[in-house]
Order: C-alpha cells, then structure tokens, then sequence
C-alpha cells in the first residue's frame, strides 16, 4: 500500500459519504413535500391562527419554486435547523440533541453484550464445527433470530424486573438520584461527579433493555463469526500451519478471529443502525427517553417534523457509523479495502 | 425450547444439517400457510365478536386460549390474524424482492452510470433503519396495515437489488451467455432468456429467509401502532392489546407473541434449508 | 382536550415501602428531604414535554403546572367559585367588561408582587398566542390597568362564562418572563421554567420524565400547613410499565388503576385507601348530524339504543364509571332528570333497517393511542354489524379531528371522543358543542344545528338570574337528548389511590388531573 493509494482511498470513502448524505437529505425534503396537507400549516401546528400560518409560509419560502425550497432546505439545515416539534412546542433539534445520549448508551451497552456473548459463542461453534455443540449454538442463534423484541422486552420486564424484582422497571434512573449533566450519558456524568450509588442506578435502568435489544442481533453475529472462522479454518495455509504444530488455540486466534474481522465489523456496523430501530420498540416499553420513544410520540400526535428530523439525524449516524468501520478495517487490514477499493 | 429439545434428541456427528429438522420447519411453514388460507373457517368463534360479558376469560375448554379484554375468543383470532400477520410478510418481502430484480436487470443491462446512480441510491436507503424508515412512511400514509407493507417494500428494495445484481453479473460471464451473445443474441433477449432464470436462486432462499423477519418487523409495527388497526386480530396488534392484562390476563398477549415467534423461526429454518440445498457446500447459517 | 395522555385504564401504584428494589432503595441518600420531610411520589399516565401553563387546557400540564401557579379564580370542590390570586371581581351591569382587585401582599416566587400589569401580560400573551388557554378568551379584548392592584377587562360580547373560563389561565411573573423572553413571548424559556406565585416551586423538571416540586416556605396565599413538603411527578404514558411500578410499589399515589386483581393486589397490605372522584369528563359518540343518514334524528337514536351502556362500564371502565344520563356529565350543576341510556336491540334493529338495507358503509373515526376509546369503537362497531349495519373503523389523532371540524364535509360520519366541558360551567360545553355558531369552527363535534337550542342558550348565557338561567340549560339539554343529538356513553370515575394517612383528596371542578398541593398529610 503505497501513501497515495490510501490518500485515493480516504478521498474517495469522502465523497461517497458526501453523496449519500445529500441522498438522504433528498429522501426527507421529498418525505415532507409529499405529506398530504398544508406544509406551512403543518409546521405551524394545527392550533396557530392564520397569520401565523402566513408567518411560517414566508419563512420556509413555501411559495417559491420547489427548487428553491430546495436550497433554502439545505441552508436550514446547514445550521442545524430540522423545523419544530407541534408537539413539544420546541426546535426538533433541541428536544435530539437532549435525547441522543440516552439511545446511545442503550446502543453501546447492547452491543457490548452482542459482542461479547456473540463472538464467543461463534467461535466456540467454529471450534467444534460439525459437532453437538455446533449444532445447538446454530439453533440458538436462529432462535434468538425469531424472538419479537417488544415481547420479550414485556415478558423480561414482568419477569425480571417486577416478580424477581432483579433489575428496575422502567425509566433511565431513581428518581431523586441526580448528577449534574455535563455530557447528558447518565453513566459518564454519574463517574464525572464521582457518585458511585448514581453510577450503579444507571447502569442497573440499562442492563434489562439493553440486553433485550441485543439478543436478535447476536444471531447475526454468531452466524457469521462462525461461517467466516469455518472457511478460514478450512484454507490450506491453516492445514500447513496445523501440520507445523501450531497449538489449537493459536490456529483459532490467529487464523480464524482474525478472517472473521473485516466481516464481523461490517455486520456490527449495519447493525447500530437496525439498532436504532429496534430502540423504538424498547424504549418504548420501559418507558426510557431517546430517539425511539420520540419518534413513536410524534408518529402517535403526527408531529412531521419531528419525525422527519429524526430520519435524518438516524441516516446520518448511520452514514458515519459506516465511515468509521471502512476506517477501521482499513486500519485492521489494509490490502482488503484497497483491492475493494480498486475493484469498486 | 422445543427446538434446542429436538436438536439434542436428533443430532449426531454428521455432515449436513439434519433432515429431521429440516422436515418439522417445512412441516411447520406448511401449517402455518394452511392457517392463512382458512384460519377464518377453522375458528370456533366469531374473532371479531365482541362479546363484553365474557371479557377476560382463563383458558378452557370452550376458549381454548381465554378471551381478551372485549370477550373475544383469542384462540380463533389467533387463527384469522394468521392471515394479516403471514400475508402481510410474504407481500412485504416479495414485492421488495420484485422491485430488486427490476431495478437489478435495469442496472445490468443499462449504462455505467445508470448502474452507479442505482446503487447510491441502495446505499442511501439501507442507511435508514427499516424500522425508522417504516415510521416516517406511516406518518405519510396514515397508519394502517397497508402503509406498513408499503414502507417495508420500500426499505427492503435494495437488498434484494444489490444480491440480485452480483448474481447477474457472475451469470453474464458464464461461458454460455458469452455463447448466446456470439450467436447474436439481442441484449434484452440475454437477459430474459439466460441470466435472468439462471441469477434469482439466490434471490428465492433469501426471500425465503427474510419472511420470518418481515413478520417481526410487521408485528412490531403494529405494537407500536404504525400498522395493523383494530379490530384487526394481526398478532402484533393483538399482543400490543394484552400488554395492559399482562399482569392479570396474560394468556392475551402470550399466545400472539408465541405465534410470532415460531412463525419467524419455521421461515427462518426453512430458509435455511433452502440455502443448505441450493448451496451444499456453503457452510453459512 | 388530553392529547398528551396517552392510555386511560392505567395502572399505577402505591409504594410498600419495604418491598423496593435493590435500587429504589438505593434511591433515598441523595432523595429530597432530610428526617421529617414527607414526600410523595405521584403516577402520571402522560407525558408533559412542556410546563408552559399557556397549555394547561390540557388536562396532563394542568395537573404539572397547578402546584406551581395561581389563577384569578377557580371553582371550590363544592363548585362554587373563589377568588385566588383576585380577592373580589366585578361583572358591569352590561356583562361586557369585569373588573378584577388582587389579593394584596401576593408575592411571586422571586420576591416580587403580583400587580396587574402582571394579569394583563398573561391574557395578552395567551391571546397573542393564541394556543391552550386562548379558547376561553375568545371574548377578551383588552385590559386596562387602573392601579398596582386593579383591572378592567374589556369584552367583545356580554358572557357570563368569562369568569369560570380564567381557573386554568395562570398569572406569570411579567418582568421575570420578559427578562428570558426571546422574540416568541417565552415560549422557549416557559417550556422548562416556572414564573408563578403558587404553594411550590419547581426543583426538577426532566421533560417527560419527571416534575418534582418543594414547597414555598414563602407562599402567600391560603396555606396547607399539612401538605407534602416536596411532590414527585414520574411520568409514564405506557400502560405496561406503569402497571408493573404500580406493583412493584415505586409509587404512592396513583389515579389510574384498573379495578380487578391489580388494585386488590395494592389495597392488600392496609397501607393505602382508595378514594373515587366523579370527574366532569365522559366519552361519546358524536354524529355529522348534517349529512346522511346522521340528518335523521331516528338514525342516531337507532344507533344510540344499539350499544351495550352497562357492559361498557363494567368492561371496559372496569366499573371506573357511570353510564350517562344527559348530554352533560352528571357532576355538574343545571341538569334536567334523565334515565341512564340502555340498550334496545328490538328498536335500534327497526329504526336501522333502513341503513341495513342501503348497505351503506359508515366512518367511525377514534384515535388509536387511547384504548378506551379503541375498545368503545370495536364494541360499537360488532353491534352494529350483528344488526346488519355496516361501519368501517378510521384512526384519526386530536389534531386533525379538530382541523376536520372546520368542515361539514371531512366531519367524520360518527367519531368516539372524550369531552369534558371547557369550564365547569354548563353553559360553556352546551354552547361550543351544540350550537349554530360553532358549527364548522372546531368545537361543535356533532355540527349540531338546532334553531330551537341556539336560541335557549344564547338566553341563559345573558340571563343574569341563576334559577332562570338554570332552568333555560335544562331545556336545552332535554332537547338535545330527545333529538339524539350525540351519543353520550359514559361519565368517568377516577379512583385516586393514596396512602391511609392522606386526605384531602377532593375534586376541584376546574381540573380533572392531580391537586396534590391540597392533599394533607397525618402522621
């Protein structure tokens, strides 16, 4: 890999992720257009008087061409206007900014639990390919693949949280606990104020949700960190190497983990997007704030801008999400991506 | 449970899949098919009956899975929302997976460019989560089971394009397309006639393989009130309906989430098989 | 009214105090008051993104911004009404102004004095806006201020109703909201910030999650010596999880449990009682009474007689009800003698063998986020259809059922509803709903004409005698049940759950959530 290959490399990863934002940003304005109704009377919200209306009207530019509606979309957006909420009565962008640490570290919890029951559990079947065991970790995948996330987040919640009474019921902490919010993550501004009842408390809202959302996902994770070891595993260089004397343990490491982490990245990559979604479902039943509970709020009083907003700022997360695992696998295993690169 | 049970039960060192399993999963989408089509003939009641003094009732032997908050009988709406909940995936995932073949040959047989512009646009949709996507459409479309297969063809098209697409190009350059083509073959006659019966396998088990997941997404649209409305007895719905009588009437939102899950997991085994055929040497899943 | 709430039939519960999880204990060290202080923790079965009390006539802000705010006035539980924040008010001779003395020596929670420049500020900026509490300053025009303590407010038509209308407007601290006001007259600082004058102040406010309030050592009004020092609001709209709190014990009063298992399982331990309130709140039916086949008072009253009244209360309320006996809810004074609806399916069938035989299919629009509403809908719909009626079920949501009024046309062909009365005066719900005036302007669901109607309520609104104009609404609303004019179903009992050592808990006809800042605590 030469400097300028990589150069070309990044360069090129940049303008796509430049192209495909400005797609989504499309995919949305032509969301908004094609909403039956009155725009203005929409942003507005059903309640405002006619001048107000009228007010709105001029500044979206509703009477312009679509065209320029266009560009003067973008520029609102440029400055991180998403229009406001008729529900919240606030900026779209306000009442996200407030709730997107709560979505992330439900997310970032859940695929610490995906990650670290699923790729264990993959690379336990790899190990024992072709045998009982290999068997069952496959049906239990395919499994967890099946359960409805709302109903088991239900049934855990019933079960776990009130009969056991093992983890809290609902919401994100006890109410009277409080820390200061200096990042809006719960547990970060719990550790930031030293207070470790607070820290615990948090954690102890997460753990239920996160491990529900997580569960379908391990079954992705599972299948392929055991397919892409088994191929591995099953290269002549493997063979060669076992038949030097390589320890079973080192085969496994070395030569499977390691075939498996451009895909495993590339599938937990997608997966925080699906995430995202999956959110909608749990925090909606227990009753957490974020992204999720949001959009089903405003999809529920038909606050458009609301939801159109958070579609965005999810399309976008996603986008960056992807730059980052092209990043790191670039960073992992550079002749990879580059030949990808060329091919594409 | 009961799979992990018939797996240990059944499963011995050996090379492919086993068979057994691979008969109960088939067995199972067969059922689940025939529940579809008649549900509405096998129910012992009325699904849509509400018959307010007999709310809440425990299981027996006349309301086999108890009724729900208005009296219906769960049992037989279980049975007749098979229909809304099964059909509502298969119609989801195959026109998701028409409009990905489409897309896929204009690609194939069109420009460079055409195929650069298709493939973006891949891109940009698979970046909205379906679940995002599907709520933004039904704030659109008005909430209703139709928006919701609406918005799943819409987010899902682009799977199937890009896997369709990679198939018909390993299909273009096989030795007898290159043939036909030599002989004069017309472009679009190539197409039709050569790559296009020879490229969608994979298309058909992945379609298979999504149904179960379509179902999960279909019901959890409902849940959330962006799909099925009532008195639909679609299963989503119908669990979103118990989740009140958890605590005191569980059976309601019990029975509809099992369904949901052995309906996902007999498409996503049957899937499975169907790739493992197709593919006998692939060692995914 | 409610669009914030989400599901009615909630469950909520009461705390064993013992019987907390591993981290609700854990909750107490850092948790408001110290040994001595009471403390209680309040279900809320919405979600409140916004404490702007210009919102209050939403019945979720109303009971989070009622702790903290004064009005001018507001009706007493025994429905009279008092002054608040105005110590005496005076309605001129021609019904078209009203002038207001404040309570003197009242105090906003800064320090400052509640003066009528401070009156004025709010009903312009309420009107100004033209959101929430607006709709019952429809008649202001103006204020004129004629001293620190005294103002006129000017009328555009003489209205008895005027007066009741301000219990929800709540009086702001002018400097205080101007000083953070950017160019949307504070709506944005409002949303999270309080500038009021009532018993508490505000410690905590996380949108849709939780409100907590300490009380204001400072207070200038009547004071309840006996109240909680500090009120925990915790918010959650979703039916399942509430329940599972509830029964977990996380929380002391609740307004939203189901009767059956679940409150049995809450009152089991002797620790809590239960107290029902008649609310002036009940669900209907409302016709397009100006197209067909809902222009033919005997249609209506066919499809009146087809519905099952009792099973509704029994079922689907729980029994946290009364089945209506007028087109007003049955707390509310003026109401002519009615027998409560019941189901007639000899009769509903005759008078709608018509509809059976055109086939035609009629609209029932509800909105699917409240399920007693969903449930009433589904029930409505499987009567009718065993009477060879034909009704399709339409999701709708508030806002757009409200935008739809605005037209004979887009009004539904029947829509299941919650109503309660803008003010618990009686003549404010029958002259909205059912009046020519309202017809296509949003708040008469049934676009309900009736020359008849009009004209006994314009007389009573400008009748100045109470028995009279008593008497007049009682004709008017015997009118409108014997032409079928709405389908009334049900009146709604709130059963309030509260620890056994707190009474108080009383109905303020004004408000139909949470008066916490009146309940008093016993040791």
């Amino acid at each position: 890999m030469t400097p300028k290959d990589l150069a070309l490399f990044v360069v090129r990863r940049l303008l796509l992720l430049a192209t495909t934002l400005l797609g989504i940003v499309t995919i949305v304005f032509l969301m908004i257009k094609a909403i039956p109704g009155d725009e203005a009377q929409a942003a507005a919200g059903l309640t405002a008087s006619p001048e107000q209306v009228e007010a709105v009207r001029r500044r979206l530019g509703l009477d312009d061409s679509v065209l320029q509606q266009y560009v003067g979309y973008l520029g609102r957006l440029l400055h991180g206007d998403l229009g406001n909420s008729i529900f919240t009565f606030r900026p779209v962008a306000s009442d996200l900014s407030g709730l997107i640490p709560y979505t992330i570290e439900l997310v970032v919890l859940a695929m610490l639990i995906n990650v670290s029951v699923g790729v264990p559990a993959g690379m336990l079947a790899a190990a024992r390919h072709r045998s009982r065991v290999d068997d069952s970790v496959r049906l239990l995948a395919i499994f967890c693949g099946a359960l409805p996330t709302f109903w088991l987040a239900m049934i855990g919640q019933a079960v776990i949280g009130r009969q056991l009474g093992l983890t809290p019921i609902s919401g994100v902490a006890t109410i009277g606990l409080d820390v200061p919010r200096r990042t809006g993550f719960l547990t970060l501004d719990s550790l930031l104020a030293g207070n470790v009842v607070a820290f615990n408390d948090a954690l102890a809202h997460l753990v239920l949700p996160a491990a529900v959302l997580s569960i379908p996902f391990m079954s992705f994770v599972i299948r392929v960190v055991r397919s892409s070891m088994i191929t591995a595993l099953e290269a002549d260089h493997v063979t060669a190497a076992r038949a030097k004397g390589a320890s079973e343990r080192t085969v496994l490491v070395r030569h499977g983990l390691r075939n498996a982490i451009a895909p495993v990245s590339t599938l937990l990559g997608l997966q925080i997007g699906w995430m995202m979604g999956g959110a909608v479902l749990v925090e909606t039943v227990f009753n957490r704030p974020g992204f999720g509970s949001y959009l089903t709020q405003a999809v529920a009083h038909k606050d458009t801008f609301a939801v159109l907003g958070m579609v965005l700022v999810v399309g976008v997360i996603v986008t960056f999400v992807g730059l980052v695992v092209d990043l790191v696998q670039l960073v992992a295993d550079p002749r990879v991506r580059l030949l990808e690169a060329r091919r594409a | 449970m009961t799979t992990v049970a018939i797996a240990a039960t059944a499963s011995r060192p050996r090379r492919k899949r086993l068979p057994v399993l691979d008969v109960i999963a088939f067995g199972a989408v067969v059922v689940l098919l025939a529940m579809a089509v008649a549900g509405p003939w096998l129910a012992p009641h009325d699904p849509y009956q509400v018959r307010l003094d007999r709310a809440l009732l425990s299981p027996s032997g006349d309301h086999l899975l108890g009724t729900d908050g208005l009296g219906r009988d769960v049992f037989s709406r279980i049975l007749v929302g098979a229909r809304s909940s099964i059909f509502a995936a298969l119609l989801a995932v195959s026109g998701a997976a028409l409009i990905g073949i489409v897309v896929a040959m204009v690609a194939t047989i069109g420009p460079r460019w055409l195929d650069d512009v298709v493939m973006r646009l891949c891109d940009i949709t698979l970046s909205l989560p379906v679940m995002v996507m599907a709520l933004g459409v039904a704030v659109a479309l008005g909430p209703s089971l139709h928006s919701a297969i609406v918005a799943m063809i819409v987010a899902w098209w682009p799977g199937f394009a890009r896997l369709a697409r990679a198939e018909m190009r390993t299909v273009l350059t096989a030795p007898y397309v290159e043939a036909a083509t030599v002989l004069g073959a017309s472009r679009a006659r190539v197409m039709t006639r050569h790559v296009l019966p020879n490229s969608l396998d994979g298309v058909y088990v992945q379609a298979t393989l999504e149904i179960g997941g379509a179902t999960l997404i279909m019901a959890g649209l409902s849940f959330v009130g962006a799909g099925a409305q009532p008195p639909s007895a679609e299963w989503g719905a119908m669990v979103e309906n118990g989740s009140r009588y958890l605590s005191s009437a569980w059976w309601i939102s019990t029975f509809p989430g099992l369904m949901i899950t052995l309906t996902a997991l007999a498409f996503a085994l049957a899937g499975d098989a169907l790739r493992n055929r197709s593919h006998p040497d692939s060692t995914l899943g | 009214m409610r669009t914030f709430r989400t599901k009615r039939a909630v469950g909520l519960g009461l705390a064993a105090l013992a019987l907390g999880t591993v981290t609700a204990c854990a909750a107490d060290p850092s948790g408001p008051g110290a040994d001595g202080d009471t403390t209680l923790t309040f279900g809320v079965d919405g979600t409140v993104p916004n404490i702007d009390p210009v919102l209050a006539d939403n019945s979720t802000v109303d009971q989070s911004v009622v702790p903290m705010y004064e009005s001018l006035v507001d009706y007493d539980p025994d429905g009279t009404l008092a002054g608040r924040l105005a110590s005496s008010w005076k309605v001129a001779d021609d019904a078209t102004s009203v002038t207001f003395t404040l309570r003197s020596g009242a105090l906003f929670h800064d320090g400052s004095p509640v003066t009528a420049e401070d009156v004025k500020f709010t009903l312009d900026r309420a009107k100004a806006l033209g959101l929430g509490v607006a709709q019952y300053l429809t008649e202001y025009v103006s204020s004129e201020v004629t001293g620190d303590n005294e103002l006129t407010v000017r009328l555009a038509h003489p209205s008895t109703l005027f007066v009741g209308g301000l219990a929800k407007v709540y009086i702001l601290n002018s400097k205080l909201v101007q000083k953070n006001a950017g160019s949307d007259q504070g709506q944005a600082w409002l949303a999270s910030h309080e500038a009021g004058s009532g018993p508490y102040t505000l410690k905590t406010f996380k949108p849709n999650q939780q409100i907590i309030y300490v009380k204001d050592a400072d207070y200038t009004g009547t004071k309840n010596p006996d109240a909680p020092d500090t009120i925990v609001y915790r918010l959650i709209p979703e039916d399942a999880p509430q329940k599972e709190e509830m029964l977990a014990g996380n929380i002391d009063v609740s307004d939203g449990l189901e009767a059956g298992p679940d409150l049995d399982a809450v009152l089991a331990d002797g620790s809590k009682k239960a107290v029902e309130l008649a609310k002036p709140q009940g669900i209907y039916i409302f016709f397009n009474t100006q197209r067909a086949p809902f222009n033919d008072p005997k249609v209506r009253e066919g499809i009146r007689l087809a519905y099952d009244y009792q099973a509704h209360v029994k079922t689907i309320l729980s029994g946290h009800g009364e089945v209506a006996t007028g087109v007003v809810p049955a707390v509310m004074a003026c109401r002519p003698d009615v027998q409560p609806f019941a189901q007639d399916l000899t009769k509903a069938k005759e008078l709608l063998s018509g509809l059976a035989k055109s086939g035609t299919e009629l609209h029932l629009a509800y909105q699917p986020i409240f399920s007693e509403m969903s449930d009433a809908a589904t029930a409505l719909q499987s009567s009718l259809r065993d009477l060879g009626v034909k009704v399709k079920l339409v999701t709708t949501d508030y806002p757009t059922y409200i935008e739809d009024l605005k037209s004979i046309d887009k009004t539904p062909d029947m829509t299941v509803v919650w109503d309660n009365p803008p003010t618990p005066d009686v003549g404010s719900l029958l002259s909205t709903r059912y009046t020519t005036k309202y017809v296509e302007k949003g708040t008469n669901f049934g676009q309900y004409s009736n020359p008849a109607v009009d004209a006994l309520v314009d007389k009573a609104i400008g009748t100045a005698d109470d028995t009279e104009r008593c008497d007049l609404y009682k004709q008017a609303q015997q009118k409108l049940v014997d032409d079928s004019a709405s389908m009334p179903i049900a009146d709604e009992v709130t059963t309030v759950i509260t620890p056994k050592n707190v009474t108080g808990v009383e109905l303020y006809p004004a408000h139909v959530g949470y008066m916490p800042q009146t309940y008093r605590m016993s040791n």
